[in-house]
């Protein structure tokens, strides 16, 4: 539905849509009497449900087999007050939300990463806010789309809620966020679905509860509340530091479904932890400590000056003008770090990512672009990763250039003329024209990538571009001739795959954009997989590679994540391999001894191996995943 | 001097009957280690196995009383308890029965664990219940039937404990002595038998703290809480309409097509899954399986190893401990744990621990849900590798000087122990 245009000369469409939620579950509006207003991009095409570019809101519940209404946000009555109040009774807020709260999040996921978003073939992500009745809700991938569940709050322990009362999980916007961030991080890296060892799925989890909770920092009035509760101490506020707090009183909890607020800095409770949430808070609380760590001595300042010098505050409250400086910072300090683990993405490995990964990623991202660390974020992000026993396990020192990812030994350039990669015009004038957000959308956006038989499930959509003729080809060409380079297998047995390929502009340190490409490659190894298992059941054994380039096709990182070759021959005396093959190979023997013996350490702690013959890495999901974590008992 | 000893392995089919005999000097000393079948896996009446045990029993006494010895119920399962439900047992004299610690009413350790594993059994039953309600068994999905499968085995086997520790006018024929094991002693662990010719190691189950939270049953079934006082269960809104009737859609016509597209593409109808109901049974299963009394008899140093269907973590307690590992090396006999599944038995154990050439039993029948994983394919072919000799239960078959067979009814494997 298109909004009449009635005045003449017509006004120009909008620019933001304005929409109310609860700040950030219908308890705590309750408690605190407030709603927020998320600002998000106004689509045109709007049409009920709503359905946009980016997302479709699905109001079916299955459970009770029945439609509601979809929302019409482009009716006057809808716009002209910044959307309908949150009610709990009323199901067209449902959807007002699960819309505003996704297209906030891959909005804020799209400033940090340096370029637009696309769901995979262009196909939408579906919100169902009410698919079923059960305290869960989680990303399902094989649908595309999140689930969200209704219960009644636990009866004898409802917390500050009604007992027996209906609790909806798409009404709480950090449980929104939270999804629809792993909808995200399977987009960018869908084998991060592939559980092949303890941290690829707490990874998963640490960035949903992470863009969950800088997702509180959007909202200014809130963070301006939290310093002026808190005397600027922010640390104590629950409202920013806590998620999901109605779905954990209503589950019996007695507390928030998680929280960063003090917990100890020490690598205990990482050491332990194997269950992927737990895990991944870990990670989460680390990354609050280096924000606190830098909010505190970006405000220090500002204290001193409103102390008359001695940084030691009166009793009582804040002046005002005071609340908004340190509030400003408060902000500035969560996007910059956020913004830091966001533009480590296209840093990760493209299989098997672990939490030391992660820290490479994020310094080799950040110290490309703020190459002096001036105000040392990156080192306090390093060491409070450190404090809570989160470090690669393979790096000399926790010095910058010792963990940022290796560079390629010689000239490794994308335009051999071997086998070029046509990056010009096409895909680099392509992403430019996706910056513009008032132009048309590049060419390559639209471009599907080929259905791959190393999938388990390949993707459906056909492909535009016959193989043969895409940069995909082309991709695969390069890739075979400098297979041992990239720590893939040259053999022609093996095929290798372009899984992704990406320009992204990244703004650094001296304002201007850094363009980069990112192309992901992946190397299935049947040969190495259980034999005795179907090989469309069986654990996969995936090599995989990112390769950052420059624009001009200079090789800058290599990410791999090798498998033994089936033929590392003798040590290779090409020029520039400097034993990389060699290095590689052992790599991937160790790599491939810790994955078969993941494997076997999930078959024999899941109590249904003993029963079937499907594999127990098969029944690590989302969907397990969020339900063993909502009805898990506190320990 | 010689002493034989035999294993009698009686095939129920799915499920676990041994009958050891030690005869030292023509008085000959009787153990029959569980007596049961699983509802799904019959190889025939559980009753005609009873009554063959009786018989055989019989036939060897000399005043034709049947007459045991010793009576070990390894844990509470259908498949390992279910044939003492039968009143036949009466006839029979039994000296003592054996029991895993955690059925003693009066251990402190035991009461909570074994209550928490009752009521949760009871639980998922009624989760399950609640699930199929109003459908036909054949309409179930297969995971709630094997959910069910797995509390039912859990459950209802309160005739055949109450004869094992004699309650509820439930007996043998006499009044017997029953012991829990092992002892909190670990020195009280080598219980001497037979006038000192056999002595019984008990190895498990732990009483270790950390090794009891082995035994600990499922928390919950996906989102559904199954522990504190199930409350969480009453919780289901039972259709009750989300919101007032005017935010309904009643023309389904009426949605844009691109929302009833989505809406065929989602399968919604199949999100709530019954995978919960059945990792959660799969727990129990394990946890209840955790609790078996893991014995090796000693007979002169020929040594026979009855591990119950005590699990991967069941055992580990025990590889740790080089004195317990020393009697797992050079054993005679080894009853596969766990009808041969999956984790068992240890790959350490079979590849590293005990010694080759050994005899192993595999009391197995077909159940055909888990006929391609159970026993698993490797373990068998490792036991081959190493030398053993398997005799399974289903396909009885003698081998001269070593076992004999009656029919499909048993295979009985000796030795000759030397003091």
């Amino acid at each position: 539905m298109t909004i009449a245009a009635n005045n003449v000369p017509v006004v120009p469409a909008p620019e933001r849509r304005r929409l109310r939620t609860f700040a950030f579950d219908p308890m705590s509006t309750r408690l605190s009497g407030r709603f927020v207003t998320l600002d998000v991009p106004f689509e045109s095409d709007l049409t009920p449900g709503p359905c946009g570019e980016l997302v479709q809101v699905v109001d079916f519940d299955a459970t009770g087999n029945q439609w509601y209404q979809p929302i019409d946000l482009d009716d006057v009555r809808v716009l002209a007050q910044d959307g309908l109040r949150p009610m709990e009774s009323d199901p067209r807020t449902h959807q007002q939300i699960v819309y505003a709260v996704a297209m906030s999040v891959i909005e804020r996921f799209e400033r940090f990463v340096g370029r637009r978003f696309r769901w995979r073939a262009e196909r939408q992500l579906r919100l169902v806010p009410h698919a079923f009745e059960g305290r869960n809700a989680f990303f399902d991938p094989g649908r595309r789309a999140v689930l969200f569940g209704y219960y009644r709050a636990d009866r004898h322990d409802p917390g500050p809620n009604l007992p027996g009362q209906v609790i909806f999980t798409c009404l709480s916007s950090d449980i929104v966020a939270h999804e629809v961030t792993h909808a995200i991080v399977h987009r960018i890296r869908p084998y991060f679905m592939e559980p092949t060892n303890l941290d690829v799925l707490a990874w998963h989890e640490a960035f949903a509860d992470l863009v969950a909770l800088f997702h509180h920092f959007v909202h200014r009035d809130v963070v301006v509340r939290a310093v002026t509760t808190t005397a600027g101490d922010i640390g104590r506020s629950d409202a920013l530091l806590e998620l999901a707090k109605e779905f954990g009183h209503s589950t019996g909890r007695g507390a928030a479904l998680r929280s960063v607020l003090g917990t100890l800095a020490t690598p205990e409770r990482f050491e332990a932890a194997t269950e992927p949430h737990e895990r991944g808070a870990c990670f989460v609380a680390a990354v609050f400590d280096a924000y606190l760590d830098r909010y505190q001595a970006s405000i220090a300042d500002l204290l001193r000056i409103a102390t008359g010098g001695t940084g030691v505050l009166p009793p009582g409250r804040l002046h005002p003008d005071l609340v908004h400086r340190v509030a400003d910072e408060a902000v500035k300090n969560a996007d910059r770090l956020l913004g830091m683990v966001v533009r480590a993405f296209d840093y990760l490995p493209v299989v098997d990512v672990t939490f030391g990964d992660v820290v490479r990623a994020i310094v080799t991202a950040d110290r490309a672009l703020f190459p002096d660390d001036s105000g040392n974020l990156r080192g306090t992000l390093v060491e409070a990763m450190r404090c809570r026993g989160i470090y690669p396990e393979s790096v000399t020192s926790l010095a910058d250039a010792a963990l940022s990812w290796p560079v390629p030994a010689g000239d490794l350039n994308l335009n051999d003329p071997r086998a070029p990669v046509d990056l010009l015009p096409n895909w680099i004038l392509s992403a430019t024209h996706d910056l513009d957000v008032t132009g048309s959308q590049g060419s390559q956006s639209t471009v599907v990538p080929p259905a791959d038989d190393d999938d388990v499930t390949p993707l459906a959509a056909p492909p535009v571009v016959a193989e043969t003729q895409s940069i995909y080809a082309q991709a695969q060409r390069w890739a075979k001739l400098h297979a041992y380079e990239l720590g893939l297998d040259p053999s022609p047995s093996l095929r290798i795959a372009l899984r992704g390929i990406h320009v992204a502009y990244r703004r650094a340190a001296d304002g201007q954009p850094r363009p980069e490409v990112v192309l992901q490659l992946t190397q299935r190894r049947r040969d190495l997989e259980d034999q005795t298992l179907d090989e469309h059941r069986r654990p996969v054994f995936r090599a995989g590679t990112t390769v950052i380039a420059g624009v001009d096709g200079r090789v800058k990182f290599i990410v791999a994540k090798p498998l033994p070759f089936l033929d590392p021959g003798p040590p290779r005396q090409a020029p520039g391999d400097q034993g990389v093959t060699r290095r590689h190979h052992e790599a991937g023997e160790v790599r491939l001894r810790a994955l078969r013996r993941w494997i076997d350490l999930v078959e024999e702690s899941d109590a249904l191996s003993a029963w079937t013959q499907e594999p127990a890495l098969n029944r690590l999901d989302f969907a397990a995943l969020h339900g063993d974590e909502a009805g898990r008992a506190d320990s | 001097m010689t002493t034989s000893v035999s294993v009698r392995m009686y095939n129920v089919g799915f499920g676990d009957a041994f009958l050891v005999t030690v005869d030292a000097d023509g008085r000959p000393w009787r153990m029959l280690i569980d007596c049961g079948v699983h509802s799904q896996g019959q190889a025939r009446p559980i009753r005609e196995s009873v009554h063959a045990i009786i018989r055989d029993l019989a036939g060897c006494s000399p005043d034709g009383t049947p007459r045991l010895d010793v009576v070990a119920a390894t844990h509470r399962h259908a498949d390992h308890i279910s044939g003492f439900a039968l009143q036949e047992w009466e006839q029979v004299e039994v000296g003592e029965v054996w029991l895993p610690f955690v059925e003693d009413v009066r251990d402190r350790d035991a009461i909570a664990l074994r209550q928490a594993q009752v009521e949760t059994a009871r639980r998922l039953m009624m989760l399950i219940d609640r699930r199929t309600a109003g459908l036909d068994a054949s309409a179930w999905s297969a995971a709630v039937t094997e959910a069910r499968w797995f509390a039912m085995n859990s459950l209802s086997n309160a005739e055949a404990t109450d004869r094992l520790v004699g309650r509820n006018g439930k007996r043998f024929a006499g009044r017997h002595r029953v012991r829990y094991l092992p002892r909190p002693a670990q020195r009280r662990n080598a219980i001497p038998l037979a006038d000192g010719v056999v002595i019984a190691h008990v190895l498990g189950p732990s009483r270790d703290p950390q090794d009891l939270r082995l035994m600990n049953p499922p928390k919950n079934a996906g989102w559904l809480r199954l522990d504190g006082d199930g409350s969480s269960l009453d919780d289901a809104l039972a259709g009750l309409p989300l919101f007032e009737t005017r935010y309904a859609v009643h023309d389904v016509a009426q949605l844009p097509v691109g929302l009833l597209d989505a809406h065929a593409s989602l399968q919604l109808a199949t999100v709530t899954s019954d995978a919960d109901l059945l990792g959660a049974a799969s727990v129990l299963e394990r946890s209840v399986n955790n609790t078996s009394l893991f014995l090796v008899l000693d007979v002169h140093g020929t040594r026979l190893v009855f591990p119950g269907d005590a699990q991967e973590g069941a055992w580990r307690h025990i590889l740790r401990d080089p004195e317990k590992v020393r009697l797992l090396q050079d054993a005679a006999f080894y009853k596969v744990g766990h009808h041969g599944s999956h984790n068992a038995t240890p790959k350490t154990f079979v590849h590293e621990i005990w010694r080759d050439g050994g005899v192993a039993m595999l009391p197995w029948g077909r159940v055909k849900r888990w006929e391609d994983s159970i026993p698993k394919k490797t373990l068998l072919d490792a036991l081959g590798q190493h030398h053993h000799t398997v005799v399974r239960a289903d396909a009885p078959h003698a081998v001269p000087g070593k076992v004999v067979v009656d029919g499909d009814r048993w295979s009985q494997v000796s030795f000759v122990a030397r003091a």
